[in-house]
């Protein structure tokens, strides 16, 4: 889990550009939108974009999406979950 | 017609790069984040809308909360780097889900978009993508609405170079004899003179595709004679000659036949390249080379030929 929480990191900051930050920047259980990272609505397409490119997880409905996007934590946890 | 003045202006420094061993004028990018301050918008901008953003807000200087009652930008190749990976990436991913961020700063008018986020414009936002004639359209655009009665309209003009884009045209001839270019320049325009006035435009005009010297030198003269002036008038003139053996000669054979008298001549594509929007570096040239060099009241004319998508004439005063 420790690992793919890295890697996580390290494709958030590489698919959203994030400047002058370093996955040790990001708290692993803090929110990523509105606080913390201060991620927004394209944002949450792009991360849409790292599950199904990088871990083959296709959503088509996420009822529970405020959870799961939370934190690199819980998509972590979810990605773990639902990975191919 | 009201008149037209060029309150403030920005440019940025070139510097010589390469593709594939190949020499080209590239713009020398500035410390954009000191100059976009918002890195949630930042981090989202290709190369060139940091260029375009920029060079608006250092256009705009200290007057950034001015009411800007349009915001007008030109561009022929639009935001090439986006689409480039936008492109890419439906090849890569077999025409699947591909990343809005790119799809969105792809299109032509992103620049234009950007700035008005930034600076909450709401007013008239406008964008022209007429190949070699996108500025001249955009100013019209521009002069229109400034003698519909608005005060002041921010005018940008934006081209970038890439890899592939550079590769594809010189594969069709666009840069044989002639140095390949980019650029970005901004004009905060309007109908009052203030304390940062530089200069006048007293008029422009595009002419038809397809012109020889003679055709040319009889628009300049009759363009010239509209504002009651003769070509022994101009103490500037401004080329777009860039090496090409075939528009440079109508350059050289215009400027025998209109007999010009102690007039400078500014090449401006020597520094700029060739590049759609590339008058607007040479009109940032010419208004600075006419405030600095020459006397007020006197007159430069800047001279594009395009023979395949059209020609245009810009005077301006100081």
């Amino acid at each position: 889990m420790n690992q793919l929480i890295q890697t996580l990191k390290e494709q958030l900051i590489e698919a959203l550009n994030l400047e002058d930050i370093t996955p040790e920047d990001i708290e692993t259980s803090a929110p990523l939108f509105g606080d913390g990272l201060g991620l927004d609505s394209i944002d949450a397409l792009e991360i849409i974009l790292i599950l199904e490119r990088e871990y083959g997880i296709k959503i088509d409905n996420l009822e529970n999406a405020k959870e799961v996007f939370y934190s690199v934590q819980t998509l972590a946890d979810f990605i773990d979950k639902n990975r191919k | 017609m009201k008149p037209i003045y060029i309150n403030k202006i920005s440019s940025f420094d070139y510097t010589v790069g390469e593709y594939t061993g190949i020499p080209c004028a590239k713009i020398a990018d500035p410390d954009y984040k000191s100059i976009i301050s918002n890195a949630n918008m930042r981090r989202r901008m290709s190369r060139v809308i940091k260029m375009g953003v920029s060079s608006a807000l250092i256009c705009l200087g200290n007057q950034a909360d001015i009411a800007l009652d349009g915001i007008i930008t030109a561009t022929g190749w639009g935001c090439l780097e986006d689409t480039e990976k936008f492109l890419n990436d439906m090849i890569k991913y077999d025409e699947g889900s591909l990343n809005p961020t790119t799809f969105i700063q792809s299109t032509f008018n992103t620049i234009g978009a950007q700035i008005a986020l930034l600076l909450s414009a709401k007013a008239y936002n406008m964008t022209y993508v007429h190949r070699s004639l996108s500025l001249e359209s955009a100013l019209t655009d521009a002069m229109l609405l400034l003698n519909e009665g608005k005060q002041n309209v921010l005018v940008g003009a934006f081209d970038e170079l890439t890899s592939s884009s550079f590769t594809t045209l010189r594969r069709l001839g666009i840069y044989r004899n002639c140095l390949a270019g980019e650029g970005v320049n901004f004009f905060l325009l309007g109908t009052d003179k203030t304390d940062t006035t530089l200069a006048q435009i007293k008029g422009l005009t595009t002419l038809p595709t397809g012109t020889n010297s003679d055709s040319v030198s009889e628009s300049v003269i009759r363009f010239l004679s509209v504002y009651g002036l003769h070509p022994s008038d101009l103490s500037l003139i401004a080329l777009g000659k860039n090496g090409k053996l075939a528009s440079d000669r109508i350059y050289d054979e215009v400027i025998s036949i209109l007999a010009l008298k102690d007039a400078s001549v500014l090449l401006f594509k020597q520094t700029c390249g060739e590049y759609p929007t590339a008058m607007a570096f040479g009109l940032v040239k010419t208004v600075e080379q006419l405030s600095s060099n020459s006397e007020v009241g006197s007159y430069a004319l800047l001279l594009n030929i395009d023979e395949a998508f059209g020609s245009s004439l810009i005077l301006i005063q100081h």
